[in-house]
């Protein structure tokens, strides 16, 4: 079961925002991390991932089907993907009813384990039967994440799932992917945050206008500092004292 | 004369119309319902500001035409008075309901479509300024601003809500059915999503000095100051219709 | 001009029955400096910022404040009951929110702060290019500013308050929707106003506030009490050196 990207390129009716010849494939378990400057596309390729967008050219597979030939609630059970700005997507009058909104419709036979489960590794257990209007910004955003989590969808994708958050609720996230990469749960995280996600990742894709310009390992990346500095990105600031460091 | 439309005389064609509904027999509302139509596509003050303005206008009418269509048709059923026009299926049509649906549904149309036509024809900017040069209170007008901000952006908000609930798995793609009752579910927290984002938006206008901005900060363009002869006339006529129409209510 | 801002001992609470938002800030930064309150959700770093641009006693009224602020020559007792714009200029966090939606160009979106205040110089387009091109945005000019990207509407946003020359200058958590290149920038311009602006700047890591690139910002940090949950003082945080 992966999710494979086939010689896919996307335009929007008005031109404006391109993804030219994009191919890749991620495996059950693995971390994909897209970077790129603010504006090439990352968001687009998320929307791809799950039908919500077909490609112009190309083909994208989810778990073996053909996007363009299923509904996105199908693909959905394959691959959860959310969006950036929590005020989007929230909807349901209490944190429990959001989180379990995806493994009800998706007719998951556990769903109260699931739910619970993701509450638990959000740490939102404590205020589960609020109003999700009633938590601060950060905790929406952990909130996004754990609805995600308790679809069941054995490849999860985001869009800057870090962005506002701080330290405390940073430590959240990592204890959460560190946790699900144990379950063997698929990533595909779009971010600036470099400082946190490296980490994880097993692969990283480079974007920079619409097109790949590395597709490999963290490892690999970090030799090839240039890359990064191609798609207009820098190195966060812990990794570049490291490696002062090391040298 | 020269076919001037600004602001002010589009406002007051909207007077004119909103007059006339109420005043006029039916079949001159048709007409310029009609005539507004034609209008749309012939007059450029009328055009459309954007291809969404244009297709919420193309929607509209469908709309409108299938609502007034099927007002008509309910009211000559159920008002069982008058002779019988036709008799379908055998269902009978009365004369006196179908006038009555007629009456309601063109008097309804041209009330929308009037200001439809005002709102999808004036950018948001223009209608802001000219309030503004009217010196109508600034907190007024920042109300009016977020108000149709909102609505302007309910449709893609909703589209954003059901894209994000067709990614977690909602058969949201399927049907008519399935997709108003997750509507009706989205629509308190639509709601106080968007207020609550309004005040924020509230806050950023207030926090670039809109309440405190000095009054004529804009120079009114000559045009602005010399009152059109269009609306000057729009607005005589629409006299004459009261006028008229308070003389035969007195006089029955 | 430049001026000093100085808190004393400021307390804030939503309203009396609520627990301190704020509890005993003192902070003074030097005129024309850059100073990053860094701290963890709740520790009140927005919460300050509202008040010294002085949109906290008109969106809370029942809020109760002790302590001073003094902006240079001006002082007030707990907080400012009136939005200091153009003195202080507050850009928030959700860059969305601060398009005003009225205006069709980017241009023209910067060019309607200066028609709030009614002062519109004899070449506005000089001035409007100029800051523009010092954000990297001079290329978006002509676009609709509800088109733009995260990343570039805040950078408009930023624009629309700068182009008063607010002489403090109070950005919310301004590095969130930035890649790193974009921050850079961020960076030049707030070295490009130091002497002449003083910043006030929120953020909820440390990375932007201690690195080595960002020479001329102190960091402030605000803690929670881990026991309580509430804001506890702050302290100033030392530097790397890298």
């Amino acid at each position: 079961m992966n999710i494979e990207f086939k010689n896919v390129s996307f335009h929007y009716q008005d031109d404006h925002e391109v993804l030219d010849r994009l191919s890749f494939v991620v495996e059950p378990g693995a971390f994909l991390l897209v970077i790129g400057q603010n504006g090439v596309g990352k968001s687009t390729l998320l929307k791809l991932m799950n039908g919500i967008l077909k490609p112009t050219f190309g083909q994208v597979f989810i778990g073996g089907l053909d996007s363009a030939q299923h509904a996105t609630s199908r693909l959905a059970a394959e691959v959860c993907v959310t969006f950036q700005n929590p005020a989007d997507q929230i909807f349901a009058p209490s944190v429990r009813k959001e989180v379990a909104f995806a493994p009800r419709n998706l007719k998951r036979p556990n769903v109260d384990q699931l739910v619970s489960q993701a509450l638990s590794l959000c740490s939102l257990d404590s205020v589960s039967s609020r109003h999700p209007y009633d938590l601060p910004t950060p905790q929406r955003r952990l909130l996004t994440i754990a609805s995600a989590i308790a679809s069941g969808a054995p490849f999860l994708a985001f869009d800057e799932p870090s962005a506002g958050l701080s330290q405390i609720e940073r430590n959240v996230l990592e204890r959460l992917l560190e946790e699900l990469k144990r379950d063997r749960r698929g990533f595909i995280v779009v971010s600036h945050d470099l400082a946190l996600f490296l980490r994880y990742a097993s692969h990283v894709l480079v974007l920079s206008e619409g097109r790949s310009v590395f597709f490999g390992t963290p490892t690999k990346l970090l030799e090839q500092e240039g890359y990064l500095r191609k798609a207009g990105l820098k190195l966060p600031l812990p990794l570049r004292l490291e490696r002062m460091a090391a040298r | 004369m020269k076919a001037n439309l600004d602001l002010p005389s589009k406002l007051s064609l909207v007077f004119f119309l909103w007059v006339c509904a109420f005043t006029l027999p039916w079949t001159f509302q048709v007409g310029l319902c009609l005539l507004l139509v034609i209008a749309r596509f012939a007059i450029p003050a009328f055009r459309p500001v954007s291809h969404r303005s244009a297709a919420a206008f193309s929607k509209f009418i469908l709309y409108s035409i299938t609502v007034a269509l099927l007002v008509t048709c309910l009211n000559a059923l159920f008002i069982r008075s008058g002779n019988v026009v036709a008799t379908l299926l055998g269902f009978s049509f009365y004369e006196d309901g179908l006038l009555f649906g007629l009456r309601t549904a063109s008097r309804l149309i041209l009330l929308s479509f009037s200001v439809l036509m005002f709102f999808i024809s004036t950018p948001l900017t223009v209608f802001i300024d000219y309030l503004q040069s009217k010196g109508l209170p600034q907190y007024l007008v920042l109300m009016l601003l977020l108000t149709l901000h909102f609505l302007d952006h309910l449709p893609s908000r909703i589209h954003q809500i059901f894209l994000a609930q067709q990614a977690r798995g909602a058969p949201v793609d399927s049907g008519v059915l399935s997709r108003t009752r997750a509507l009706l579910s989205i629509l308190s927290p639509l709601v106080l999503s968007s207020i609550v984002e309004s005040i924020e938006r509230g806050t950023a206008l207030e926090l670039r000095g809109f309440l405190s901005r000095p009054v004529a900060s804009r120079k009114p363009e000559d045009t602005e100051t010399r009152v059109n002869l269009l609306t000057i006339c729009f607005y005589f006529m629409s006299l004459v219709i009261i006028a008229y129409s308070i003389y035969r209510w007195l006089n029955v | 001009m430049a001026q000093r801002l100085t808190i004393k001992d400021l307390s804030l609470q939503y309203s009396a029955s609520e627990p301190r938002a704020l509890s005993s800030l003192s902070l003074d930064v030097e005129a024309g400096s850059c100073c990053a309150i860094i701290g963890p959700t709740g520790a009140g770093k927005s919460t300050l910022l509202q008040c010294l641009a002085g949109t906290m006693r008109r969106h809370h009224p029942e809020s109760l404040a002790t302590g001073q602020i003094q902006f240079g020559e001006t002082r007030f007792n707990g907080v400012p009951d009136h939005v200091l714009f153009p003195i202080a200029g507050l850009v928030l966090q959700d860059p969305y929110v601060q398009i005003s939606g009225v205006r069709e160009t980017v241009f023209d979106e910067v060019l309607f702060t200066l028609e709030n205040l009614g002062t519109i110089p004899q070449d506005p387009r000089q001035t409007i290019l100029s800051i523009l091109q010092r954000l990297g945005i001079d290329h978006l000019a002509d676009r609709k500013p509800t088109s733009l990207s995260g990343g570039e509407t805040q950078r408009v946003a930023l624009a629309a308050i700068l182009i008063a020359q607010p002489s403090l200058l109070l950005l919310d958590e301004p590095t969130t929707a930035l890649d790193s290149n974009a921050q850079d920038k961020l960076r030049f311009i707030l070295r490009s106003l130091r002497g002449r602006t003083t910043v006030l700047l929120t953020d909820t890591q440390i990375d932007f506030a201690l690195s080595p690139d960002s020479s001329n910002v102190r960091a402030f940090k605000l803690d929670v009490d881990p026991k309580t949950r509430l804001p506890a003082t702050g302290s100033w945080l030392r530097k790397h050196s890298a």
